[in-house]
Parts: C-alpha cells; sequence; structure tokens
C-alpha cells in the first residue's frame, strides 16, 4: 500500500506543546567503535528513544520521515539487508523538500511499530520491515 | 531543591534487556505509609513522560489516582475545566489538580522538554489554593506525597537498577535522547543517510551507555539517610564548611541499622543521658524515654521540649533519632523508621525558605510559611501521646494552613482505608491501648507530626545535622573523593576510577558545586529521568537550544560543533574500515620502502657529487701540473739560423693582424669546454647573443719586457711573450695554447729586412681587403 503525505500546514486550534530540541550532553562512558550486532541494537534503541522523544502534536514531515529512514536503515543493517538501502537513501535526500505536519495517527503507528522490532530486535529478519516500506511516502 | 526554569532535565529511561529484545515496560514502586505509588515511563509517541500511579486504598474520587507529567500531562491539563485548580507560568509550565469522574484527581504538570514532576515551588502555590478554598477537597493533603515521591523514586530507581546485591537483572538506565541525532534529524544540509549513521557509533558521541548500576548522590541529608535506610547504593556529600571550603563525597558502605543506633548511643551517653540496658534514656531522674503500661514505647515530649532538661535542639534530635531507631519490633522496625523520616522529609521540604514563602525569583511559592504561627505551635506542642486523638484533625471542608493539618488529612483518611501490616504489626505491639492498629498508627503517625510541628524549624534543621553525623559516622570519615575549591576539575579521582571500573553511573538528586569532568561522564543528573528539579547549579538544561528560554551560549554551541565535526572525522574513517585498513597499511609499506629509496638516491648522489668535484679537481690540478711541466720541458729558444739560401721574393708580413669579420663563425670549442645544456630552462628561447668583439688593433706591436722595444726574432719573441705571460694566461686550454712552431720557409721573415717597428703609428681600422683575413683561417 503506498501512501502520499498530505504536505498542507494543517491549522489547529490546540495549542501545541513546547516543541522538543537539542540538548547538549557530555560524552558518555567510552564505547567500542566496532559495528559488532549489540552496539547495532543498542544504538537502534537509542536511535528509537531520540525519535519518540522528538514526537509532538505538530511534528514536522521534514524531521518525521528522515527518523523512519534512519531506523528502517537501522534495522536493515542488523539484518544484513542491503535491498533497501536507495530506498532509504532516496527517501533520506530528497525528505528535506517535505512541508506540513505529520498527524499523531501516524506518529503513534510508527512509535508501535518500531517498539515492537525494538522488543523483538533479536529474533527480527529481512522481511520485517518489508510491510512498513509499503507505508513510505512518495516524494 | 531549588527549581528554576532552566533547572529541568529529560527523563532516564530503565529498559530491561529479556532474551527477545528490550522492553520498556520497568516501573519503579514505592510504599509510602498512605499510598503505593507506581512510577511508569512512556515508551511510545508521548516519551518523555512519565506517569505515577497511586493507589490510597479509597475510592477514586477521594484520591489523587494519577501524577502525569510531560507530553502525557500536557494532554490532560488541556481538558481541564475552569472548576479545577489550575496554575500556567511564564515560563510555559503549568500544573494542575483536576476532578475526574473516571480517574478522580489527577495531577498534571507540563514542562517544554521536561517529563519533571511539579517543583516545590508549584507544589507549595497549588497546595496554597487549596489550602484556602473551601470545597470540600478530599485530597487536601495528598500533593505532598508527591513532592516526598520525588526524591524516593530517584534512590529507589537506583536500588532497582542496581539489584540487591547483584546486578543480573539485566535492568539498564538509558539516555533519553542522543543529542547528535537530533542534530543529524534537525540539519537541513544535504547530508548521506549512510554517514549519519556511521556517526551513531563514534565513542564520543554515540551516547548510548547503558548502566545497570547505579549509586544515588546526594547533598540532601533527610534523603541520604533515608536511601541508606533502605540499603541502596548510597555517596553523600558534606557540604564544604565555611573554613575550607572543601566539600567531600562519603560512600556509604553497605549494612544495616544496627550501625546507625551504635552512633546514636555513643552521642547521647556523651551528651550526659544515661541509657539503661533495657534502652531507657534519662538525664538524672527523668525518664524522657521510657516503657509504659500502655506504650511500651513512649517519648515524653514534655521532658523533651523543657529547656531546663535537655537544653539545646541538637540533643532533642539525637534523643528522637534514639527513640525511632531503637523502636521495639519482632521482625524489623524499618517500615517504623521509613515512616518516620517521610514526615521528616515533607518538614524539610515545606520548611520556610525562600521557595515556599514566594520570595524567590521565580515568585511562584507566596503561600506563606506551612510551619503556621506560634499559637499552631503552642497547639501542636501540647499534643502528647496520650492526647493524640485523630479528631484534632479538621475535616476537609475546612481550610488547612498548616503542614500538620494537611499531613492530619491524609493520616485520618489513611485510617479509614487501612495502614500496612507491617506498620500495624510493629506499633500494636507497642501500642496496648484499646483502639484500631490503624489508629494505632494514625495516632503514631500524627504524633510524629505534632513533635515537628511544634517547632519553629530548629528541630528539622537539628535532624538535618544529626543526618549529616551519621552518614559521615557510619561512612567511617574517609571521603571517596574530595573537591576543593582549586581543583575541582580534575581529570580523575578514586570514585571516578570506581565508576570506570564498575561501568555504573550515578543518579544525582542534588549537589552542591559542580563536578568535575570525570564525574559528569557517569553522571545523569542532567540527562537522567528523575522527577525532581534541582538546583540549577548543577544542570544542563541550560545550555539547551530553545526550550523556555534556556538557550546555549555561542561558546557552548562551538565547542558541541567542533565535537561533532572531529567525531564525523573520526566516523568517516571508521566506515569501510576493513578496506581502508588495509589501503591504509598498504601505502604505509608502500611510502616507507618510498623512503628508503629516497635516502638510498641522495647518499647516491652526494656520492657522485663528491666524485665529480674530486675529479674535477684532479683533472684541474693535472693541468696545472701539465702546465708547469710543458713550461719546465720546452726547450730553450733556438736562435735562428738561416740554412737555406734565401730566396728573392719578398714576403709581405703585415704588421698588422687581418681584421676579423664581425660575423665571424666563432671556431667551436674544445669538447671540455663545451657548456652543458641546463633541461630546467626553456630550450626554446634562443641563445643570448655574445657581444660582438671588439676590433683588434690595426697594428700590433710587439714589445719586450719592460715595454721595451722588442728585440730578436719574432719566433724568439713568441716564446719570450709565452714565459712572461702571466699564470692566468695558461689556464684557458692547453689545447688552445698556441704551440710553437717550427719555422717554415713560407712564414719565415728575411731577418732584418724588416725590423720590428715600434713607434709607428696605427694603422687606421678601416679594414684593407689586403690585410683582410680569410674567415675560417687560422690566426698566428
Amino acid at each position: 500500500m503506498s501512501r502520499t503525505i498530505t504536505v498542507t500546514q494543517t491549522k489547529t486550534k490546540t495549542p501545541s506543546p513546547t516543541p522538543k530540541t537539542i540538548q547538549r550532553t557530555s560524552p558518555g562512558r567510552k564505547l567500542n567503535n566496532r559495528l559488532d550486532i549489540k552496539s547495532q541494537r543498542e544504538q537502534l534503541v537509542n536511535t528509537y528513544l531520540t525519535f519518540t522523544y522528538e514526537m509532538r502534536p505538530g511534528m514536522e514531515n521534514r524531521i518525521f520521515w528522515k527518523y523512519v529512514a534512519l531506523m528502517l536503515y537501522s534495522i536493515d543493517r542488523i539484518t544484513g539487508t542491503a535491498a533497501n538501502n536507495t530506498r532509504n537513501t532516496t527517501l533520506y535526500s530528497k525528505v528535506n523538500k517535505m512541508t506540513g505536519i505529520v498527524s499523531d495517527t501516524e506518529q503513534a503507528f510508527w512509535a508501535n511499530a518500531f517498539v515492537n522490532i525494538v522488543k523483538n530486535i533479536k529474533r527480527i529478519n529481512a522481511s520485517t520491515t518489508r510491510p512498513l516500506y509499503n507505508r513510505l511516502p512518495k516524494i | 531543591m531549588a527549581s528554576s526554569k532552566c533547572s529541568e532535565k529529560p527523563i532516564f529511561v530503565v529498559i530491561k534487556q529479556t532474551t527477545t529484545g528490550y522492553s520498556f515496560d520497568n516501573d519503579v514502586n514505592y510504599s509510602s505509609p498512605f499510598a503505593n505509588h507506581t512510577i511508569t515511563q512512556t515508551s511510545d509517541m508521548t516519551h518523555p513522560s512519565i506517569m505515577v500511579n497511586s493507589n490510597w486504598g479509597m475510592a477514586k474520587k477521594n484520591s489523587i489516582t494519577q501524577m502525569v507529567t510531560g507530553n502525557a500531562g500536557f494532554k490532560i491539563l488541556e481538558n481541564r475545566q475552569n472548576s479545577n485548580f489550575y496554575k500556567s507560568y511564564s515560563t510555559g509550565g503549568a500544573v494542575g489538580l483536576l476532578l475526574n469522574d473516571t480517574h478522580g484527581y489527577r495531577l498534571g504538570r507540563y514542562k517544554g522538554l521536561s517529563g519533571e514532576a511539579p517543583s516545590v515551588a508549584e507544589l507549595a502555590n497549588l497546595l496554597g489554593n487549596i489550602s484556602r478554598s473551601s470545597k470540600d477537597v478530599k485530597v487536601r493533603g495528598s500533593p505532598l506525597e508527591y513532592k516526598r515521591l520525588l526524591d524516593y523514586f530517584q534512590f529507589l530507581l537506583a536500588r532497582k537498577v542496581s539489584g540487591t546485591g547483584n546486578s543480573s537483572n539485566n535492568l539498564y538506565l538509558v539516555r533519553p535522547n542522543n543529542v547528535n541525532i537530533l542534530d543529524d534529524m534537525n540539519d537541513t544540509s544535504d547530508g548521506s543517510l549512510e554517514d549519519v549513521y556511521m556517526g551513531l557509533f563514534d565513542g564520543d558521541l554515540s551516547n548510548r551507555t547503558m548502566y545497570n548500576k547505579a549509586y544515588f548522590v546526594t547533598a540532601d541529608r533527610p534523603a541520604a539517610i533515608a536511601s541508606v535506610v533502605r540499603q541502596v547504593p548510597t555517596i553523600f556529600q558534606e557540604a564544604a564548611s565555611k573554613k575550607s571550603s572543601t566539600s567531600k563525597f562519603h560512600l556509604i558502605p553497605q549494612g544495616n541499622n544496627g550501625r546507625i543506633l551504635k552512633y546514636l548511643t555513643q552521642e547521647l551517653t556523651r551528651s550526659g543521658f544515661t541509657i539503661s540496658s533495657n534502652g531507657i534514656v534519662s538525664i538524672g531522674d527523668l525518664k524522657i524515654v521510657d516503657k509504659t503500661t500502655e506504650i511500651g514505647w513512649y517519648l515524653d515530649t514534655t521532658l523533651l521540649f523543657n529547656k531546663r532538661v535537655v537544653s539545646k535542639v541538637e540533643l532533642r534530635a539525637l534523643v528522637l533519632f534514639y527513640w525511632i531507631f531503637n523502636y521495639p519490633s519482632r521482625t524489623s522496625n524499618i517500615p517504623i523508621v521509613e515512616a518516620f523520616f517521610s514526615i521528616v522529609d515533607t518538614f524539610h521540604d515545606f520548611k520556610p525558605t525562600s521557595r515556599t514563602t514566594g520570595k524567590s525569583n521565580n515568585n511562584s511559592g507566596a503561600i506563606g510559611s506551612l510551619m503556621g504561627q506560634k499559637q499552631n505551635r503552642e497547639n501542636f506542642k501540647a499534643r502528647k501521646a496520650n492526647t493524640i486523638n485523630l479528631t484534632n484533625v479538621s475535616n476537609t471542608r475546612v481550610a488547612h494552613r498548616t503542614l500538620v493539618r494537611l499531613l492530619g488529612s491524609d493520616i485520618y483518611r489513611k485510617v479509614k482505608s487501612g495502614y500496612g501490616k507491617a506498620l500495624k504489626n510493629t506499633l500494636s505491639n507497642v501500642n496496648k491501648r484499646q483502639i484500631t492498629p490503624d489508629e494505632k498508627v494514625g495516632r503514631f503517625l500524627y504524633f510524629v507530626t505534632n513533635v515537628f510541628g511544634s517547632d519553629s524549624g530548629g528541630l528539622i534543621n537539628a535532624c538535618e545535622d544529626l543526618s549529616r553525623d551519621i552518614l559521615i559516622d557510619i561512612s567511617g570519615d574517609n571521603p571517596i573523593y574530595t573537591r576543593t575549591s582549586g581543583n575541582s576539575n580534575t581529570n580523575s579521582n578514586a570514585l571516578c576510577a570506581k565508576l570506570e571500573s564498575e561501568g555504573a553511573c550515578l543518579i544525582i538528586d542534588y549537589m552542591i558545586g559542580s563536578l568535575p569532568d570525570c564525574l559528569i561522564k557517569h553522571s545523569v543528573f542532567h540527562n537522567v529521568g528523575v522527577l525532581d528539579p534541582v538546583s540549577k547549579r548543577i544542570l544542563s538544561w541550560s545550555e539547551v537550544e530553545g526550550g523556555d528560554g534556556c538557550i546555549e551560549t555561542p561558546k557552548d554551541q562551538t565547542k558541541r560543533k567542533q565535537k561533532k565535526a572531529e567525531a564525523r572525522k573520526r566516523a568517516s574513517k571508521l566506515k569501510d574500515s576493513k578496506a581502508k585498513q588495509k589501503a591504509g597499511e598498504q601505502r604505509k609499506v608502500k611510502s616507507q620502502a618510498t623512503r628508503i629509496e629516497t635516502v638510498k638516491k641522495m647518499a647516491n648522489k652526494a656520492r657522485q657529487n663528491q666524485i665529480n668535484i674530486a675529479r674535477r679537481r684532479q683533472i684541474a690540478t693535472a693541468r696545472r701540473e701539465g702546465g708547469r711541466t710543458v713550461r719546465n720541458t720546452q726547450p730553450a729558444p733556438t736562435p735562428f739560423t738561416r740554412t737555406n739560401t734565401p730566396s728573392n721574393m719578398k714576403m709581405t708580413m703585415g704588421k698588422v693582424s687581418p681584421k676579423k669579420p664581425i660575423t665571424a663563425k666563432k671556431p667551436p670549442l674544445p669538447p671540455t669546454l663545451k657548456r652543458s645544456i641546463n633541461n630546467n630552462q626553456n630550450n626554446n628561447k634562443p641563445p643570448a647573443k655574445k657581444p660582438p668583439l671588439p676590433y683588434r688593433s690595426g697594428v700590433r706591436v710587439s714589445r719586450g719586457p719592460g715595454n721595451a722595444p722588442a728585440t730578436g726574432t719574432r719566433s724568439a719573441r713568441s716564446v719570450q711573450r709565452t714565459r712572461n705571460a702571466p699564470p692566468a694566461s695558461g689556464t684557458r686550454s692547453a689545447s688552445a695554447r698556441r704551440t710553437p712552431v717550427a719555422p717554415t720557409s713560407a712564414t719565415r721573415r728575411t731577418p732584418g729586412t724588416r725590423p720590428a717597428t715600434a713607434g709607428r703609428p696605427p694603422v687606421a681600422r678601416t679594414p684593407t681587403t689586403a690585410t683582410r683575413r680569410t674567415p675560417g683561417s687560422a690566426q698566428v
């Protein structure tokens, strides 16, 4: 199923919370730079939390789909799938052109989809993300 | 713990590693004397939010069932009604107590970028509004619970993650976000997805550390002792004294409460109190802690507050602590100690300060002192163990302006709904009155509340100081880290080394001053999910871009960007690391070979130069030697003799050399004189023209030495000229030197016929055909 994202800015009277912005951090404990599977899994958790940290009513399409592309790419790296690389890269490079906001429902869907993957990160395979690719926007 | 608009911090997330992946469903439970609280975190799109579900053991409509923060808090505050208690702040935050038919009362708090619960000032303000209200507010005192919970949640979190004695519970604290991912995703420039992904694995920027051991760190004395009582790994910061300005960090070793009782007993004895074998404390004949018929462990507050009996407030605190820590119990008196400190902590939080009296900068307190007026305190002092009655507590339709009454409403309501078994059992064994166990617990708690309410604040301060002394004593007074004003930012210390080796982190509740970098690395106070707002001195939210006026300074921005650029550079190196590593090794080998080759070439060249120089010198020497030899071996000039008959043919020997035509072709130089071609120059460049040779004088005058007129024959003069030639005349070239030629008939001049024409005027320069030399012909 392919979907097209509406790129018009919706006007709502509902006041939105202050956008979550960037937090400076101090470096954490030093980690090995090896791209072993454990590090990749931990990084996926970290990326997921950052993604949901940024989710809010009125989140911009431009940022939202970048996160989605990064998450899908990260999952594919864990499963060793290279077939979707072009698709992810294309989405990531073109997403800056997008305008408008993402609906709460869409955010909830992706948050739920990814949290289920994180919960089963040791059991995923190349077909895990297949239905998710069908939901990506056409730019 | 003071709050400021920049003092917010996000939520640190507890995750559990399971057999299939990672689970976010890890609640933290806190059972207070009044309610059971379960703290849950959200992992969906409302992250970061924290929800506290409370079970007060009563109908929902009479209790606060939830405290909701973050975006989830925003959601419920959005749907508030006019009848609700609600206050919004200029910082963008809002706090409200909302009544809902389904959920009962819900305490909501929203502030951008934060999942924190209401600060002391915000709660004090809310309590002020509730206490002045004439409505029937069933939950008047309940918000107090949500302040105490803030401290408690932190050390309970530390205990949950660290486990009780083992760290195999697979629970981890992870950071709630990654600033570098946030940066990348918000960056509008065209970056590569792969680069971004690889950048996440940089050691400095990955920020994905997972800790499964944590220490609770605080300078808050009641919170620290409450943590120690519960066997939580605790580091207590002793505030710097005015004299030394050093701050000490004490690591409290694991142990039971017997060590605390031992310290209290020693101090009481040292202060002049007598402690009997069965634990009764007396001073002279007056028994302050006694065993009576009805109450097996009786504290006589009449004597305690009598200045003639117990002169100092510090001693009152000592007796009070002894009474609690030595409370008789068949199993463990820890529930009693915990309940006691929950009340101590409430008085500590809401004692008169700028936060609660509204003198703080944010002007959000403004409810006045919850300790009450002097008249209130006298009333509370009059209530003793024998006169405490829960009918003293006003009902929920009456305004409650003091902590005693606010806490009393909670205590009173809980009597009806029922306390925990541990408390009831312990107190039922001590209190033999004919009342229900719940009432016994209620009376005990209300008694303690009245003891603290009898004082204007000195007693709670003394309890805080005593808590500090206990913590220092049981730690052995051997701080694991001492921070002095001069070396506050040390690279390493024993505490850092311990954390490094254990892979542990610090959950910082409240700290005075700043941390050294090596501790910041392990600290999570600026990035951790603690509900409690803490002092702005220790928070990093002031460096956040945007949010509520806390803007990252340009210096910070530069530093962060620089750090990120460096990390990116490292990350790019990491990409295709194997291939790059191989290529790098090959390059290294090749460059090494090239270096060796270059060194060899240079050595060869230098040697060749030396040889060339030596050869040139040798040639030059040989040439000089040859010249000398030639000169030395040259035969003496033979006098001219006529060997044949002179012909009559006159030979016209010009006295003047024929003029060399300007265009005359220069004879080729011998090979040894040939100039090598400079390839570095432009070969196409035409050679510089030699200046035309000067005209020779028309007349060559042969002169003798000393410019004397030449004498003798021409050949003789030639030899003579050669001998008298300066040394340089022989250096031109040996081959170019004129070789003496045997006189021939053709060139021989008739002697004497043409004497040298010295003094003859020079011939005009105009060349004549007669004297012109044939081009190319040798001139002699």
